[in-house]
């Protein structure tokens, strides 16, 4: 009698411990009625081999995730775009210079947002992304995968954050904006039809950012095409949408606020006087050697 | 989904201004257009919905604030970020009711996102609003105590939620809620314009904006020197108010 309690305790303990590793897993409550069946049921093994196509049914979104002990892709991926794009090392980290004056983008942009957005705004993600980087060697020296995987948030938005003003004040330039020529222009009729239908669903998608975020024209190697995107916070484009960044939208309210206040939409419109299109077309071309084409 | 509010016209209401006028002089023909021109007005706001929401008055001058947020925050914060949330509520609100009269859906459940985004800042900025004031008091009271209780001190609390607050990422807000379940208070942040108490089941009691529109012109990038100084506009008055109500 005994040893059977002893059983079932057991028997208890292994299920409740697999029902918190599913759930965590795959962030899905186990129905409390699937557990009131294996509970109650008469022939267990029915029970058993319902409960074992039920787990055998759950998607696993994402497998870094999933897996125990394994680092997050994505750590990798935030430094190695950093690289590609600045030429630093991970953990070198430092605020590239404007190649024109913070007043050049006068009157569309002013000289004072250039300056906090620059040398505040963008330092402050490089600091932060410095600290990270520290933590994450001090995790990876002590083995620590958890640890690690815990700071893909901060290296994100850090990171991110990094990375996207980095590619902003290049896509700028002082005497530019205007219609693109090139082998960019060639792409945006193909894939939007002209240049004002490009204008017009770039500047929706950006002024309807809910929040804090970033308006994109990208580049899709798989398709060899453009699109546009749009990310939240500094969500950096190639890791969520898979697309290589050619110009982007900081429309974040720190970008515009002192200027234009609450009117985004006129500053995305100001936005179009200072687009670098040699520098799009630079990328663009970047891209699709990239790609294999 | 655009920011932009663009009123839909809802069919009911397309008759023109008074086409009463326009009928033969027959008594009882211009009574009987009257009323149905007034019907058909009245079955056009209840398929829109008429109650529209507006914009609650600010219990206090704009530079009440002073010197912790300043006049001009509050001027556009209250009169075009907070009217700008209604005019888009509305508006989804109106889309809502056509798509629910006319069983579509597929547009009931696209309309879901501007519904959270405009209703919840709606609601946030209400609250918000309310829970300022240039001269709001102390906790005190069963408030007071379950601070003590929950947070070690009225300082244990102050530096939690500031610090929870600073560190959001992007857009949000940070809250004080009140847990009804477990009876207790509670720390939680929220992205965008997410309603409290819709995304965790907390009762909202105090919270702060920061999203950059709330503190940007005055502060600029450095969010802690503003979250540190709302506290001296706390209204507290409210909160303990939200709180007992909460009870």
């Amino acid at each position: 009698m005994e040893g059977n309690s002893k059983m079932a305790d057991l028997k208890d303990a292994y299920i409740a411990a697999l029902e918190k590793k599913l759930a965590e897993l795959s962030g899905i409550e186990v129905d409390q009625i699937k557990k009131n069946q294996l509970a109650n049921a008469a022939d267990e093994a029915r029970a058993i081999s319902e409960m074992a196509e039920y787990v055998a049914s759950i998607q696993v979104e994402q497998a870094g995730v999933a897996q125990a002990g394994v680092v997050n892709p994505q750590i990798a991926a935030v430094y190695s775009h950093i690289t590609a794009e600045l030429g630093e090392e991970r953990g070198a980290h430092v605020l590239p210079p404007m190649k024109y004056d913070y007043a050049a983008l006068e009157p569309h942009i002013s000289a004072m947002i250039m300056e906090i957005h620059h040398t505040k705004h963008h330092q402050g993600y490089i600091t932060n992304l410095k600290a990270c980087t520290e933590k994450l060697k001090q995790a990876e020296e002590a083995n620590d995968v958890a640890a690690m995987n815990a700071l893909l948030p901060a290296i994100k938005f850090n990171g991110g954050g990094h990375l996207n003003h980095t590619i902003f004040w290049t896509n700028m330039a002082p005497n530019a904006g205007g219609e693109p020529s090139g082998p960019i222009a060639d792409a945006i009729n193909k894939e939007f039809g002209s240049f004002q239908d490009f204008k017009a669903k770039f500047s929706a998608a950006s002024v309807g950012v809910k929040g804090s975020g970033w308006g994109w024209l990208g580049y899709c190697p798989k398709n060899d095409t453009v699109a546009v995107a749009t990310c939240q916070n500094q969500d950096p484009l190639q890791i969520t949408h898979g697309l290589i960044p050619l110009l982007g939208l900081d429309v974040w309210e720190h970008a515009y606020y002192l200027q234009y206040k609450n009117l985004r939409a006129d500053y995305v419109k100001a936005f179009f006087n200072v687009i670098n299109w040699a520098n799009v077309n630079e990328r663009y071309d970047n891209a699709r050697k990239s790609a294999g084409h | 989904p655009s920011s932009a509010a663009s009123p839909a016209a809802s069919p009911a209401a397309s008759p023109a201004a008074s086409p009463a006028a326009s009928l033969s002089h027959d008594h009882s023909t211009q009574a009987f257009a009257r009323s149905a021109y007034f019907h058909s007005r009245l079955v056009g706001a209840r398929i829109r919905g008429c109650q529209k929401h507006t914009l609650p008055d600010l219990p206090y001058d704009y530079s009440a604030l002073e010197p912790v947020i300043s006049a001009e925050i509050m001027q556009l914060h209250h009169s075009k970020h907070h009217q700008t949330y209604i005019n888009n509520l509305n508006v989804a609100e109106e889309k809502l009711a056509e798509a629910k009269a006319k069983s579509d859906i597929s547009t009931v459940i696209a309309l879901a996102p501007a519904l959270k985004f405009n209703g919840g800042g709606h609601i946030n900025h209400s609250i918000f609003w309310k829970n300022l004031s240039p001269d709001g008091g102390e906790p005190q009271g069963e408030l007071l105590t379950a601070i003590n209780r929950d947070f070690g001190s009225l300082d244990g609390l102050k530096s939690q939620l500031s610090a929870a607050t600073v560190a959001i990422q992007g857009s949000g807000w940070g809250w004080l809620g009140y847990n009804k379940q477990k009876k207790i208070l509670q720390i939680a942040t929220c992205p965008n314009q997410d309603p409290l108490e819709a995304t965790t089941g907390l009762i909202p009691l105090f919270g702060i904006d920061v999203w950059e529109h709330a503190y940007y012109l005055q502060y600029k990038n450095v969010r802690p020197d503003y979250v540190n100084a709302i506290w001296k506009v706390a209204n507290w008055k409210d909160i303990i108010t939200r709180f007992n109500a909460a009870q």
